[in-house]
């Protein structure tokens, strides 16, 4: 068994140990690590920031192409400054405004579109599905099971009247529906989370210590 | 009583002691779990492989950061392995400033296995705005005015002729957040990107239904799913070996069944402790 000679795999080795002790209980190497990686991704960010984002959007653009056009948007996005001046403090309101005014634009008819409109015509039934009734996406199957899910579910949550009758049925079915949801999204975060362990140990079984080819 | 009882007490340091072994000795002890290669796997790997050999290029979005790197890195490194094998070009870029420096190791290392020249097989602009990657789909060149090493679009052989999406035949975007839901929105609603999804196992049961409604193409789900894809690449004869997902799912099948069993014990032993407590008729604590 031999081990790394790169200096680089041993620091994030030992920081990953560092880290790992944390599960035995709280430590100085732990606190050393967290707070390296915390001002590291700091400091990343805003060189990529400036690298990418500033100096091609902005600083390239406006002194070597005279796009003096640019320094508007700029200027505007430096009144966000203005949150250190009390007495100036409101001129933030404008970024924020044109920011929330955009966005909002152009996410309102997208996000009815793509998250309301096609998911309803998801939920219902058509003649396509009568083709291959068995087919796990669009089968004929599939479809009922999402339409009666779809529904008791929402009866579920529908508060306005008391679960009685026909209501209480649909609506034990419906909380049937979701503990089932909420039993594959836990089984899926087990899976990830015992997948970023394996990830680690596996750099640290293969980089560092040479054990596993 | 008293031993079922204290399967609900074990002491936490014995749980992720247990964990570790169920990891580690699957991995120095090698034996083969057979896995099923699911179909929203099947269906990204299909619309990857009918992208035509040097014509237009795939888009490869790399919305992930080293947190959750183990899940998504062997996804990035499949695709590209498959792309450049086939002799698909492909345009890499993040929305998240972390993903930089991911995306452009997984790009240069897959790059290097193959033989593939920067600018001409493969481009990297690294990291862009979300809304720059909007203002793609109105004109590419602005968008994307230049790459992450600072040359201009237009100096870029295989980026001529790209004008927004309309010349990307598949944008996979390798999210481990919310943003894979703003591409599916803003890029497939709009611009009607076609789309296909790489995502951690947490996110997976959000995404499903993009499947079953057509706006994704295909999906794959944690790390179990850029082991199906390696093996995929592998069948096709795209790659000789698989890669670390596959290594990796010895150990996720040992420690399932470790978390299956422990849960099991846990449950066994609450209710023994609840027949073992004495019974209040008169109630009150």
């Amino acid at each position: 068994m031999t081990m790394s000679t790169d200096p680089w795999v041993w620091l994030a080795a030992l920081l990953s140990l560092f880290i790992f002790s944390y599960l035995y209980k709280d430590n100085p190497l732990f606190k050393f690590a967290e707070h390296l990686f915390t001002g590291l991704s700091v400091g990343y960010l805003i060189v990529i920031y400036y690298n990418n984002i500033v100096r091609s959007y902005l600083l390239n653009p406006v002194l070597a192409d005279h796009r003096w056009v640019l320094l508007v948007p700029f200027a505007i996005g430096l009144l966000y400054l203005f949150r250190f001046i009390p007495k100036l403090s409101h001129l933030m309101l404008i970024p924020i405004a044109i920011t929330l005014g955009i966005w909002n634009g152009i996410a309102l008819p997208l996000t009815i579109e793509a998250d309301i409109i096609r998911q309803m015509q998801g939920t219902m039934i058509n003649t396509s599905m009568f083709r291959n009734p068995w087919d796990p996406y669009t089968g004929l199957a599939v479809g009922i099971l999402i339409a009666v899910g779809v529904i008791c579910t929402i009866t579920y949550f529908f508060f306005s009247r008391e679960h009685k009758g026909a209501l209480k049925v649909s609506a034990h079915i419906g909380i049937w529906f979701v503990m089932i949801g909420f039993g594959a999204s836990f089984g899926y975060t087990v899976m990830a989370r015992v997948s970023l362990l394996i990830g680690r140990l596996q750099f640290m079984f293969t980089e560092w210590i040479h054990l596993i080819k | 009583m008293k031993f079922l009882i204290a399967l609900s007490k074990i002491d936490r340091r014995v749980v992720y002691l247990l964990l570790a072994l169920a990891v580690v000795v699957p991995m120095i002890v090698s034996f083969n779990v057979r896995f099923h290669v699911d179909r929203s796997t099947r269906d990204l790997f299909e619309a990857v492989d009918r992208i035509p050999p040097g014509g237009q290029p795939l888009m490869l979005v790399f919305d992930y950061d080293p947190q959750i790197m183990p899940e998504l890195d062997p996804m990035a490194t499949a695709i590209l392995r498959h792309c450049f094998a086939r002799g698909i070009r492909v345009v890499g870029v993040t929305t998240g400033a972390q993903g930089a420096a991911l995306g452009e190791r997984a790009m240069a290392r897959a790059a290097a296995e193959h033989g593939k020249r920067i600018g001409e097989d493969y481009c990297y602009f690294g990291y862009k705005l979300f809304l720059s990657m909007i203002y793609f789909g109105e004109n590419a060149r602005r968008a994307l005015p230049v790459d992450h090493y600072g040359r201009p679009f237009d100096s870029l052989p295989m980026m001529r002729g790209i004008r927004n999406y309309d010349d990307i035949p598949l944008v996979i975007d390798l999210a481990g957040s919310s943003i894979l839901n703003s591409w599916i929105v803003y890029m497939g609603a709009r611009y009607h990107v076609r789309l296909g999804a790489g995502v951690t196992a947490v996110m997976a049961p959000d995404f499903y239904q993009f499947l079953q409604t057509g706006q994704l193409a295909g999906q794959l789900s944690g790390m179990k799913g850029a082991a199906e894809y390696e093996q995929l690449v592998v069948e096709r004869g795209y790659a000789p070996a698989k890669g670390l997902a596959s290594r990796a799912m010895n150990a996720i099948s040992a420690s399932h069944l470790l978390l299956i069993a422990l849960i099991v014990m846990g449950n066994v032993g609450y209710f023994a402790a609840r027949r073992a407590k004495p019974k209040n008729p008169q109630g009150g604590a």
